[in-house]
């Protein structure tokens, strides 16, 4: 019973895709599969927004793949395809959202593979929820942070140092770095 | 019945009296239990050495008739369930590391929360800057941002290339890559 | 001065250790999946549906597909498999020993294409002496001995089992038709005909399907139906959910790499000799 074919096959997403779709229960949602949607769209529309945001660890691995994949359609096939533009529509209910997306971010990813976003993990943390007759009531959270690669803020992890002390790696790091200086000079003056 | 009853209240009160000035840890005397009915009026003969109790279990069992007991043995699964099921077990955690940057201890699948607790709160600065535009008069974030540090000097066009720059008021923190300075 | 780092050296970042929660590194650009591959087909999907992998994600299994596609490009280098959709007009002469002719010719539309591999099947339909006959077969059955394709187009659906219950005009044709050529290197046509459907009752109930090719189907629905239309589940929301069909679609890398093969496995037979018949082709993308 298939209907037409919507999409043209895409490359695969290089992150993890669980097999089963989460629930995702929200307070006020009743937990359904339009629901999920309904979520999803709102994490993907905020990390769009912000590109760096913190949810919840089970929340932020169910968005990634489906925000990989609106980048990926931006890339693969750009904001004049049919379908491209469809979901954007969907995916992302704010049009100065859609236009960030085609400005900004697909722009960084033309010359890169996927995957476009990164997942980190915090430690579980214990947040207190309320107080109820002097009981206080806690709770523990998985937080993730869901960012969109080339984002302006510091990175979440420190780039590799060089931590060998031999000479020759130290000799061959300053190399490197003097080629970095004398590209950056022949852009500056090609620039002028 | 009414005799019985008042006997065994002042057994219970006779005994309770010094347990509570041993567990109550303080030098003032504790009050003495008062009950809501009189027990002098029936003019009981106390008998010291037969009535009062010689042990708290002792006391315990004669009051037997008054708490309220289990009616069936709890089984041998549901004890060894409430005390070593595995919400009571203790799981050693082995996957512990310590952070490169600040000597932090977090679990090895983890970032470390005191390193991300600086960089959550120097995103936030930048994002507040960043998401101050109107997008109901048409403002949109059309263009990549570059961060700008309070005492950097102006960044050459080539790099900023038609960006928009954001000045932050703090400077640059050490957790950024050294940035290669030239005289 | 400042000289921050040169920005256009695309430089994933290293961890300082391994991290679980850490994104999979991104693959090293050796074959970019982006630009069209010389000599590959972009519908590849649609021509080929027997060279896809199974849609459901466990029953995958690389070995069984490699051995089976083995086995296919060994038949198609016996037999001429011509291109073909679903709304096409084929023509199948199979074996037959208990004919005269000893061989049976049947036209009609193709409505269907289904599973993967070597148990490939189509159907056609066709309408004979007012009596609709849909006949299944299976792609690689050895006892096929032609397959013709006599139009070439597509419809507006990938599934046209709608048939049975449409008008018997649409599904008539004629068995002496001639092969209508197909130029080389113009797109596929698409025949856009809306069909009628008879009175129900229907096979299915149509009306709630999302077919583009059935015409106004909600008028000639019963009032038994329409009434319990508040009790269907409408779900048309999920087109939306973009992950969906990821695990029963196929992926760009998987089609490149078929292909690739395909094309070696022709080259290798064109340079021993033995035949020249061309396995990888369409008529879309010819040059």
């Amino acid at each position: 019973m298939a209907s037409n074919r919507v999409a043209a096959s895409l490359p695969r997403i290089g992150v993890t895709i669980g097999h089963v779709p989460q629930k995702l229960k929200t307070g006020g949602i009743e937990p359904s599969r339009r629901a999920r949607l309904e979520v999803l769209r709102r994490i993907v529309t905020r990390t769009v927004r912000e590109e760096r945001v913190e949810l919840k660890w089970n929340r932020a691995v169910e968005a990634r793949p489906y925000l990989e994949r609106l980048i990926q359609l931006g890339v693969e096939r750009g904001p004049l395809d049919e379908y491209t533009s469809e979901m954007m529509d969907w995916w992302l209910p704010e049009k100065d959202l859609i236009t960030k997306m085609h400005e900004v971010i697909v722009p960084r990813f033309q010359n890169r593979e996927s995957p476009f976003t990164s997942l980190f993990r915090l430690p579980p943390q214990r947040l207190q929820q309320y107080i109820q007759n002097k009981r206080e009531v806690w709770k523990r959270y998985d937080i993730g942070v869901l960012e969109i690669d080339g984002n302006p803020f510091p990175p979440v992890q420190a780039e590799n140092q060089e931590q060998s002390n031999s000479i020759l790696d130290a000799l061959l790091s300053d190399a490197l770095r003097n080629h970095h200086i004398t590209l950056q000079e022949k852009l500056e003056t090609s620039a002028k | 019945m009414n005799e019985a009853r008042a006997r065994i209240l002042i057994n219970l009160r006779q005994s309770i009296d010094p347990l509570l000035r041993i567990f109550g840890g303080s030098s003032q005397h504790p009050p003495s239990m008062g009950f809501a009915f009189d027990v002098a009026g029936h003019q009981i003969p106390i008998q010291k050495t037969s009535l009062t109790y010689g042990s708290v279990g002792e006391m315990i069992e004669d009051f037997s008739i008054v708490f309220g007991v289990p009616k069936y043995r709890t089984s041998k699964p549901k004890k060894v369930t409430r005390k070593f099921s595995f919400t009571r077990l203790l799981q050693p955690i082995d996957n512990l590391v310590t952070c490169p940057a600040c000597s932090n201890i977090h679990p090895s699948d983890t970032i470390c929360n005191a390193c991300y607790a600086k960089i959550h709160a120097l995103t936030s600065e930048i994002k507040k800057k960043m998401m101050n535009y109107n997008p109901y008069v048409g403002e949109k974030q059309d263009k990549e941002v570059f961060v700008k540090f309070k005492g950097e000097p102006e960044a050459p066009a080539a790099v900023v290339k038609g960006k928009r720059v954001l000045e932050i008021d703090s400077e640059r923190p050490t957790w950024f890559k050294k940035l290669t300075l030239k005289e | 001065m400042f000289r921050p780092a040169a920005r256009e050296v695309v430089k994933l970042p290293t961890r300082f250790f391994s991290c679980k929660s850490e994104p999979t590194r991104a693959a090293p650009a050796k074959k970019s999946t982006r630009k069209e591959l010389a000599g590959l087909i972009p519908a590849f999907p649609e021509i080929y549906p027997d060279f896809l992998q199974s849609p459901v994600w466990n029953r995958r299994n690389a070995l069984k597909e490699e051995l089976e596609r083995q086995d296919m490009l060994e038949r198609r280098m016996n037999i001429d498999i011509p291109e073909f959709y679903v709304g096409s007009i084929v023509a199948v002469t199979s074996s037959d020993r208990n004919l005269g002719s000893k061989e049976h010719r049947f036209v009609g539309i193709c409505i269907r294409r289904e599973k993967e591999g070597l148990l490939h099947q189509f159907t056609l339909r066709n309408t004979i002496e007012n009596i609709g006959v849909e006949v299944m077969y299976d792609l690689y059955n050895p006892t096929i001995k032609k397959i013709e394709t006599l139009k070439l187009e597509k419809r507006l659906d990938s599934d046209l089992t709608y048939l049975v219950d449409a008008l018997p005009e649409y599904s008539t044709f004629d068995f002496h038709m001639e092969p209508q050529a197909h130029p080389a290197g113009t797109p596929i046509p698409v025949n856009e005909v809306k069909v009628k459907l008879k009175n129900p009752p229907w096979t299915r109930r149509w009306e709630i399907l999302s077919y583009r090719g059935i015409e106004d189907t909600w008028t000639q629905a019963t009032p038994w139906f329409k009434r319990k239309l508040h009790k269907t589940l409408v779900n048309d929301y999920e087109k939306y959910d973009l992950i969906a069909n990821y695990r029963t679609g196929s992926t760009k890398e998987q089609e490149v790499f078929v292909q690739e093969q395909m094309q070696k496995f022709e080259k290798e037979r064109h340079a021993a000799g033995l035949t020249r018949r061309r396995i990888l082709k369409s008529a879309a993308s010819h040059k």
